[in-house]
């Protein structure tokens, strides 16, 4: 990654301009131009390293509730089960882990009852021993960027 | 929580797009929400500042800057020294999110660090160093060998076809 995208990506996690024309004010801060600062953003779009640019909204205050669930599947049902949790779209994260307890996944939902629901026909699926859910009960950090330019944490 | 308005929520929606890498973002995403680029921007100004947002910008694929492992660890903490190694182990540059979460009886643990570094050795020695600190709790560093699927919540999505119906 060239020097020059590492600081644009440090600067654009955590601190887009909410103004009317935001890549000129990135572009005058790089002493580039508008036109030039959006090809590289959009390069960096379409190749991946930038997945997207948007808002992280608190989700307790738009009123959503959230946990890390934990599932258990048999070898040979591992990536059926992973599939049909896919298909929710409260499913956020997904990942195989190495553990007896196999399928990590996050939840966001309006109400806690969706989410049983959901758990609950996760645990109807063949193969699935068992669901945990296990909800933040206390928040000690979220980090919010990694930075790449070797600035600052 | 606050109620919000119509055109709040339209505003959420349309937020959630995501931005798209033009001249004048904020008007397309106004277009799409039915409201002005000034109410647009106000509003996002307002939540950004009383932590509605938490923060607005770009999410990054780690794996690709650099940061190819992750390691979640997990530990058997006492509740009595909760607070003080939940607080060591944010202070470690390398940890990324840090939760306390209920035991259960299959899963002892209930303090969770997240650990990001370039290779997995690097996460294990991090691991090492919460553990050195701690007293050598039990713990676990479970790393993820696959990724099903990472996405950014929607917000007030309406009906979608491909949501599964339960």
């Amino acid at each position: 990654m060239d020097a020059l995208n590492s600081r644009i990506i440090d600067k654009i996690q955590s601190d887009f301009p909410l103004e009317t024309r935001p890549f000129q004010s990135i572009a005058e801060e790089f002493e580039m131009d508008e036109a030039e600062i959006i090809e590289r953003i959009a390069r960096l779009q379409a190749a991946g390293t930038i997945r997207e640019i948007g808002p992280v909204f608190d989700l307790k205050k738009l009123g959503y509730t959230s946990t890390l669930c934990a599932a258990r599947a048999k070898a040979e049902y591992t990536e059926a089960a992973a599939a049909f949790i896919n298909t929710f779209d409260e499913v956020t994260h997904n990942y195989l882990r190495d553990d007896p307890l196999n399928i990590w996944f996050t939840l966001i939902a309006p109400d806690a009852a969706r989410i049983e629901a959901i758990l609950d026909a996760i645990r109807a699926q063949e193969g699935v021993e068992e669901v945990l859910s296990l909800p933040a009960t206390k928040l000690f950090k979220i980090k919010v960027q990694f930075n790449t330019s070797g600035d600052g944490e | 929580m606050r109620r919000f308005e119509p055109w709040e929520i339209a505003l959420i929606r349309a937020a959630n797009g995501p931005l798209t890498v033009e001249a004048r973002p904020f008007a397309r995403m106004a277009e799409t929400a039915g409201i002005s680029e000034k109410q647009v921007l106000e509003r996002l100004r307002a939540w950004r500042e009383d932590g509605t947002i938490r923060r607005f910008g770009a999410r990054v694929n780690h794996r690709q800057l650099g940061f190819a492992a992750n390691g979640m660890s997990v530990w058997d903490a006492p509740p009595q020294n909760l607070d003080a190694l939940g607080q060591f182990m944010s202070d470690q540059p390398e940890v990324s999110h840090c939760y306390v979460r209920p035991r259960s009886a299959s899963w002892p643990y209930n303090l969770y660090a997240m650990i990001h570094g370039k290779s997995e050795e690097d996460v294990r020695a991090v691991t090492e160093r919460i553990a050195r600190h701690s007293g050598l709790l039990g713990h676990r560093l479970l790393f993820s060998s696959k990724e099903f699927k990472k996405s950014a919540p929607r917000y007030f999505a309406e009906k979608r076809t491909d949501s599964r119906e339960i």
